[in-house]
């Protein structure tokens, strides 16, 4: 019933107008939405045409490269989607993921009534977007009482299009991601077999944790998420020795 | 106070209890040296002939076993070699029998092999309809896991996206019962005609 309503909704969604830019490779990202929808007495009110309008905003985290043995190791994933990273671990160790970290900004979601057909107020919306020079907005013709899925729709196709157009071209061009034989997006390691992103990861919070702005407690995580702990143990351990 | 009868004891006396016949304990012992000898059949350690020279002189229920044991064994997945060995060996079989309906067995056998082409060709022609798109348009190629607000997203090879495609898979799986019945109606007709 629910996956009905979800391809219902998926269906029907419609994004008018996507933002300009894409989700930065290397930092935060925040979109502006309009999801536009027919109020449900629409019907009854032919010769005086109203448009629902939300309002809010999306912002994404930096996206973040990863291997399916990290993806493993992150908390808050259903069982059935470990048990994919798992396999994905055994049989393709260095097939590449990207997480995105994503939240609707609840304080911002406003509802306003426009005067208008749905097409007009979305043409209009789209004109002062494309006069104040706008790229992080984008108006979306919901289905009204889902339009969160509406929503949806763009959250995803958002970020389909940013891993082709964004993060695989700029995670390629500093070396992090390769392409293997048969088409994958595949991790880049060194000789021991470091991730090249990982490196350039912990040599970041190895650096913070060294100026005691980050808790050594988090770099032995992000460490043991990477499963290359044993290469930095001495470097690790060397924290502790400075402090005495 | 009676003794209590241990494990081995109360099992030593129900196997006591079972009387086997000549024939029947003959008839086993025959069995066991089919389910030794086929194995060795399959992996291409004996020959048909060795086949046919092992069996050459047995009873017709042991015939009859051992050409089940190998029409048992035949399935939409075999490969190309598989049928072939399977065939060779049943009609070998049918070879040593006083009543041999070789013409009719091979015949069937035939409609097998053609019906597990026919099933090949059409999956290859679909697999490969489905990867030209998969191609062109490279959404196609994206697996996605989300939970709430965190979503790991990977390009896909080629293939495994088609292995994720959910036309693919429903394809695949009327594709894959459609054949199966008709091949399970042959066999059956073979079955008919060894007894």
């Amino acid at each position: 019933m629910l996956d009905r309503r979800i391809q219902y909704a998926f269906e029907q969604t419609e994004i008018l107008k996507r933002p300009s830019q894409l989700i930065a490779t290397f930092g935060s990202s925040v979109i502006h939405y309009y999801v536009l929808t027919e109020p449900v007495y629409s019907e009854f009110a032919k010769d005086r045409p109203e448009t629902v309008v939300r309002e809010g905003k999306v912002s994404w985290s930096q996206p973040k490269l990863l291997t399916p043995n990290y993806m493993f190791r992150i908390e808050g994933f259903s069982k059935e989607a470990k048990k994919l990273f798992e396999t994905l671990a055994y049989e393709y160790p260095e097939l590449a993921g990207i997480l995105y970290q994503f939240k609707v900004s609840k304080e911002l979601k406003e509802m306003s009534f426009v005067p208008g057909s749905l097409l007009t107020v979305a043409e209009n919306i789209g004109r002062e977007i494309d006069k104040k020079g706008d790229s992080l907005s984008t108006i979306i013709k919901g289905v009204p009482d889902l339009w969160d899925l509406s929503l949806s729709k763009f959250i995803l196709d958002m970020m389909i299009r940013s891993i082709y157009l964004a993060q695989i071209p700029d995670f390629r061009k500093k070396g992090f991601l390769g392409i293997d034989q048969i088409g994958q997006a595949i991790i880049t390691k060194d000789k021991s077999g470091i991730p090249l992103i990982a490196q350039e990861e912990i040599g970041k919070l190895f650096k913070l944790a060294e100026e005691g702005e980050l808790d050594p407690t988090k770099l032995k995580e992000e460490l043991d998420k990477w499963g290359v702990f044993e290469q930095y143990q001495d470097r690790f351990f060397n924290l502790f020795r400075r402090k005495r | 106070m009676a003794k209590l009868k241990s494990a081995w004891e109360i099992a030593q006396q129900k196997v006591d209890s079972i009387k086997l016949s000549p024939e029947e304990i003959e008839a086993i012992k025959e069995e066991e040296r089919i389910k030794a000898l086929l194995p060795k059949f399959y992996k291409g350690e004996i020959t048909v002939n060795d086949l046919w020279q092992e069996l050459k002189g047995s009873k017709p229920t042991v015939l009859r076993e051992a050409q089940l044991v190998l029409i048992n064994s035949l399935n939409l997945k075999n490969s190309p070699d598989e049928l072939k060995v399977r065939k060779e060996g049943i009609l070998a079989i049918e070879n040593l029998k006083e009543n041999q309906k070789i013409p009719t067995i091979e015949s069937l056998i035939n409609q097998l092999i053609s019906l597990q082409k026919e099933y090949h060709k059409i999956k290859d022609s679909v697999a490969n309809k489905l990867k030209a798109e998969i191609k062109k348009d490279p959404k196609l190629r994206i697996k996605t896991v989300q939970q709430g607000e965190k979503i790991i997203i990977m390009r896909l090879s080629v293939e495994e996206a088609l292995q994720e495609n959910p036309q693919w898979k429903n394809f695949l799986s009327q594709h894959e019962e459609e054949y199966n019945q008709r091949f399970t109606s042959i066999i059956e007709r073979i079955k008919k005609e060894i007894e």
